[in-house]
């Protein structure tokens, strides 16, 4: 969410949307390669020691993007790839440059490209700049320097907005229905703005303020989701970051390019694109999401073990289920949205599961790491009575009964 | 305090010029009478009345009454002339210092449709002979009924058609005027400022058709009374209905419907008249099942005009529209995945609302005249997102009040009024449900103007019309002198050449980019706290030659200066007011010809062609205005015979400047979770890497309508069928162009501007 610029550009796209529709596409035309530009990415960030520094360059016809990257074939295709982030998101990596970093005190530290010390050789255009966290100097100044092979020199600089602090939140549960996020923090001299995120598994909401407090509620949209998806979902443990930013963060998530312009960027990089920022994390709370349960579905279920199967809970071992109407069908013949929590017999992370309530037949799909592209297994059954009876993807037939209110 | 001295002094000097004009007219006489229709006898209103070999012209108002002063003394013939009248002459012997009255019965073109050529005076030669005008088009609504139209007749449409005047693509109701951007047109419904008048994303204007009786355009250089616009000057006219009891017209076309009901009050003494119009798509479709259409607009017209006593005229007019676009997305989901239902809503209206009265006093001598208007203008627009996630709001109030003493003598009609208008303009961003105040302004400047005019008639063969107008907007502490002149001298009596020089101002600004290909609606804001005032010079030159009653050409050339333009500053800090827009200077200059077949015959038309050729710069670099389209041509044409009109529009648009993608930025983001660009979930978004501004062309365009009309007569209704096939050659004329960089070579395809459409609707008026 960059100030109101995607909301408009929102509704711009629509507009042209119904242009389109109203208008006919029109023939593809080869276009000529023109001179690519390089763009950084990188943030010194108070969260840890290892800071990522991306180098790669705009795409202007160059190579195509979408074959540079096969992958390995074991993670899922529609993620990036944690270790080839620019190769697996359609980047164009910037190999072998000379990356520095000068510190406050005038120290010039050379940071190596990932491939030399990765055991694959993953991690082109990936810079990994090892420096202790506790060694960020706040208020300090550090400078990035980049040489490319063309020769192409770049350089940004950035201003650490804070005091690093550490965290350790504890778990608190949150009503989405009747319950108020107030956030609030104290000023810091060396900041520009304060970053807001909200994780979820349609993607973080993310807000930049320069005053130091936010409230929502439940019913907030985080609309940079395709269909302005709840951000609080119930059945979802949700990390809530309040973090100060440098002026350069400030300006990237601020200011977009017009699509028609191809203007309207803040570049505070000298000699190529993108950001070079730093990043202080000042809050850090988690939110187990709840929601009353006033539909016949919602409730809390606990596997009735004595039920024959190849796994008990499925494939996540999935003991209790408290099962929410995420959303109710916009028309009768729309499926309800429903979302869970789920626990096993081990651990104490809960799992989350979500899926939808058609005609009676209940789907869930119960996820890995509360994402929503990793589906561990699937449960379809139906309600009778108080008993959920149903089958796990893998084969298992499983029965859950609803406690008692 | 230092506003009332200026009033006071202002009235001062208009009466000065008032006494003057009286004092010129003692060696003439005035003509008085009414005009009423032969059969009823009931009075008629708007007819045209104009001394035979003069240039004095007038008409007549609700009660059918007309005054022309400053006649020499001998005879005349007076000619009486309406569209859907056969003309007429009546003679009549003014003497000097004495008043002369005449009464003329008027009777009806029984087929309006007929190829009867009337002899009488268009209104076009009306202004050539009695006016130093330039730029200046008049279009009745018979003119504009048998254009091509996009399911609904639209006048502004029509305009656009015009010389001088430019729309960047089928999609935009937005004029550029003469190289101008698309805000600085002052547009006004019976004399009443409105904001924005456009539905449907800039496809339609707001004016309901059937309410329209003409649109008057200026390009050039306006008279000193009209102000706060640097290029346009776009006035609207409702209906003024003649016959008594009730009448009306129901129009349904593919886009919308709309019913419209007028009268003329018993004795001709007024007159009223009420036009609701609405899109039906959205009702049609929840009426059929499910299906949800996400949008709609309508429109409220009233028009209400009253003679009180024989000396005063009042009129009202009022008008309300409204687009919206909401939903959910929920609503939009394909049914099975899921999740379908957990869309969020979306919200967005936008629209007017405009309440103004007009009074007219004819005072002392029936050569002096007082009009006081007082209006209302409204404009808001609503975006919100995620009920209540992000919201954007864009309000502007404009509450005018403005008076004018005119007189009307031999060779002088001089003027002096004033206008305050109280604005209260302002813009809001809020996120986070309102926690998240991104953006909070409101301004509520006074602007004040003052001014003098005078059309002097030198000699038979030379024309001249000055004015001043002192105009302060007080919060930004600025003032200034706009000196206006235009001068018409006759070479024959049918030929004339004419030059004009003016400045204008320009305090209320659109942040609407003009380099987007759409213009959905504008964003106001006005001058202040460091933002400037717009200002312009123009001066135009030209040369109009008659043929005959009906056929003339017009040619004029005309070259802009323009200071301190606002427009969004798209890298601005939206929290910093001061950087929230830049100023840009720059010129607009080329010229246009009209040649026009005019008034009621068979066959109707005109040839328009503009050249312009308009350069920004800001900053220290230099651009193309997105509106910089060297030639425009349109060629309109109608033809009227045996119960049927066609109609057919030509139109070639050489190349438009764009700006041209020449790579995509990977944007990445940053996740404080996992510490990494992207976290695995959250991919980069590509923006576009734009070349020089505007530095590319978009193809010519071309474009040909055709239109075909049925009328017949059922009982006491007339019955027509219309339809129209838009772009009948469907030539994919670009609208904009998409790009892929993700390939190697890059691509790039786009999208069109309107295809082939047929469109079919019908009317029954009684």
């Amino acid at each position: 969410l960059r100030s109101d610029g995607p909301a408009l550009r929102k509704v711009v796209v629509a507009i042209l949307a119904g242009a389109t529709f109203a208008g006919c596409t029109l023939d593809l035309v080869n276009l000529p390669v023109s001179a690519s530009t390089v763009v950084v990415h990188g943030v010194l960030s108070a969260r840890d020691s290892v800071h990522w520094i991306l180098v790669e360059r705009t795409l202007t016809g160059e190579v195509p993007t979408s074959r540079i990257y096969v992958g390995d074939g074991l993670g899922n295709p529609n993620a990036i790839d944690a270790s080839e982030p620019i190769l697996s998101d359609g980047g164009n990596p910037e190999q072998n440059a000379l990356v520095q970093v000068v510190l406050p005190d005038g120290t010039v530290r050379t940071v190596p490209e990932w491939t030399t010390t990765h055991p694959l050789n993953h991690g082109a255009g990936v810079y990994r700049f090892v420096y202790p966290r506790a060694s960020l100097v706040p208020g300090g100044r550090y400078e990035l320097r980049i040489v490319t092979q063309r020769g192409e020199v770049v350089t940004a600089e950035t201003v650490i907005p804070a005091v690093p602090t550490t965290f350790a939140p504890v778990a608190e549960s949150f009503d989405r229905a009747n319950d108020l996020l107030s956030l609030s923090w104290p000023a810091s001299a060396a900041a520009r703005a304060y970053e807001v995120r909200i994780e979820g598994p349609h993607g973080p909401w993310l807000a930049i303020t320069e005053g130091t407090s936010v409230t929502v509620d439940g019913d907030l949209r985080n609309l940079d989701t395709e269909a302005f998806t709840r951000v609080l979902i119930p059945g979802f443990r949700q990390a809530v970051t309040v973090s100060a930013v440098d002026e350069n963060l400030y300006e990237y998530y601020r200011t977009v390019s017009d699509g028609f312009t191809g203007s309207g960027i803040v570049n505070r990089v000298q000699g190529g694109l993108g950001v070079f920022g730093s990043h202080v994390m000042l809050e850090r709370r988690l939110l187990d999401v709840t929601a009353p349960a006033t539909r016949p579905i919602e409730g809390t279920y606990d596997l009735l073990e004595q039920e024959p199967g190849y796994y008990y809970g499925g494939a996540t071992d999935a003991r209790v289920v408290s099962v929410y109407v995420e959303s109710p069908g916009a028309n009768p013949s729309q499926a309800d949205a429903i979302t869970a929590r789920f626990t096993r017999t081990f651990g104490t992370t809960p799992g989350a599961a979500a899926g939808s309530l058609a005609d009676g037949t209940l789907t869930l799909h119960f996820l890995a790491n509360q994402t929503l592209v990793d589906t561990l297994d699937r449960f379809t059954g139906t309600l009778r009575g108080d008993t959920l009876v149903g089958n796990f993807s893998k084969g298992a037939p499983a029965r859950y009964l609803r406690r008692a209110p | 305090m230092r506003w009332t001295l200026f009033v006071t002094r202002g009235a001062r000097f208009g009466a000065l010029c008032c006494w003057a004009s009286l004092l010129a007219a003692q060696g003439s006489g005035t003509v008085q009478g009414r005009v009423l229709d032969s059969l009823s006898r009931q009075p008629l209103a708007g007819i045209t009345v104009r001394v035979t070999g003069a240039s004095r012209a007038t008409r007549s108002d609700v009660a059918g009454r007309f005054t022309i002063a400053g006649i020499d003394a001998g005879t005349h013939a007076i000619d009486a002339t309406s569209p859907g009248f056969r003309a007429k002459s009546a003679t009549v012997v003014v003497a000097a210092g004495g008043t002369s009255e005449v009464e003329i019965l008027l009777a009806r073109s029984i087929a309006i449709l007929d190829a009867a050529v009337s002899t009488a005076t268009v209104p076009e030669r009306e202004a050539f002979l009695a006016r130093p005008n330039v730029g200046a088009t008049t279009l009745g609504v018979r003119t504009m009924g048998a254009v091509p139209r996009l399911g609904e007749a639209d006048p502004v449409r029509v305009v656009q058609l015009l010389p001088g005047v430019l729309a960047k693509n089928d999609l935009s109701a937005g004029m550029n005027v003469r190289g101008g951007e698309a805000d600085q047109n002052l547009v006004l419904l019976d004399g009443h400022p409105i904001y924005n008048p456009f539905h449907l994303g800039g496809m339609l204007s707001t004016f309901t058709d059937e309410m329209v009786q003409e649109v008057a355009l200026r390009t050039g250089p306006f008279p000193s009374r009209y102000g706060g616009r640097l290029s346009g000057l776009l006035d609207v006219r409702s209906i003024a209905e003649h016959r008594t009891g009730v009448h009306g017209a129901i129009d349904v076309s593919v886009i919308a419907a709309s019913a419209t009901l007028a009268g003329a009050t018993q004795g001709g003494s007024g007159s009223w008249a009420f036009s609701a119009r609405r899109t039906y798509a959205d009702q049609v479709a929840a009426a059929l099942g499910d299906i949800q259409v996400p949008y709609h607009f309508g429109d409220l017209q009233a028009r209400f005009t009253r003679a009180l006593g024989d000396r005063t005229r009042i009129a009202l007019t009022a008008y309300n529209g409204r687009d919206v676009l909401d939903g959910s997305f929920a609503q939009y989901s394909e049914d099975g995945g899921g999740n379908t239902a957990e869309g969020g809503a979306f919200h967005h209206s936008w629209g007017n609302s405009l309440i103004g009265g007009t009074a007219t006093t004819r005072l002392g001598a029936d050569s002096l005249l007082f009009e006081q208007r007082v209006s209302l203008s409204r404009f808001h627009s609503l975006l919100d997102l995620g009920s209540g996630s992000s919201r954007t709001k864009n309000r502007v109030g404009d509450l005018r009040v403005g008076g004018m003493l005119m007189s009307y003598g031999e060779r002088h009609e001089p003027g002096a009024g004033y206008e305050i208008a109280w604005h209260d303009v302002g813009y809001e961003i809020e996120e986070g449900q309102g926690s998240i105040n991104t953006t909070s302004e409101r301004d509520r400047p006074v602007a004040f103007a003052m001014f003098v005019e005078d059309l002097w008639r030198a000699s038979p063969k030379l024309l001249v019309e000055g004015g001043l107008r002192f105009e302060s907007i007080a919060a930004t502490n600025w003032s200034g002198l706009s000196p206006r002149l235009s001068v018409k001298r006759f070479v024959s009596p049918d030929a004339a050449v004419t030059l004009a020089v003016g400045r204008h101002v320009q305090w209320m600004h659109s942040l609407a980019l003009e380099d987007d290909p759409v213009r959905l609606f504008d964003t106001w804001r006005v001058s202040g706290a460091g933002d400037p005032v717009a200002t312009s010079w123009q001066g135009v030159t030209g040369y109009e030659r008659w043929f005959d009653t009906r056929h003339f050409v017009r040619a004029e050339g005309f070259y802009k200066r323009y200071f301190s333009l606002l427009e969004p500053d798209l890298a601005a800090n939206t929290a910093t007011r001061a950087d929230a827009v830049a100023a840009a200077d720059g010129t607009s200059w080329g010229g246009d010809l009209l040649l026009r077949r005019a008034g009621e015959g068979a066959f109707n038309g005109w040839l328009a062609y503009t050249y312009a050729v308009s350069k920004r710069w800001q900053g220290g670099t230099t651009y193309w205005a997105a509106q910089d389209r060297r030639h425009d041509v349109n060629l309109v044409a109608t033809y009227k015979l045996a119960g049927f009109v066609a109609g057919a529009r030509a139109g070639y648009g050489s190349a438009m400047p764009y700006t041209d993608i020449v790579a995509a930025i990977p944007r990445r983001f940053w996740d404080p979770v996992t510490g990494t660009w992207g976290g695995g979930a959250q991919r980069a978004g590509m923006e576009a890497m734009g070349a020089t501004r505007n530095g590319a062309r978009l193809p010519p365009t071309r474009r040909l309508d055709l239109y075909l009309e049925r009328a017949f007569t059922i009982g006491n209704a007339e019955i027509t069928v219309h339809g129209s096939v838009i772009n009948a050659t469907n030539a994919q004329n670009v609208l904009y162009y998409t790009y892929d960089y993700s390939s190697a070579p890059g691509k790039r395809s786009g999208v069109s501007q309107l295809p082939i459409i047929p469109t079919l609707g019908f009317s029954v008026a009684f």
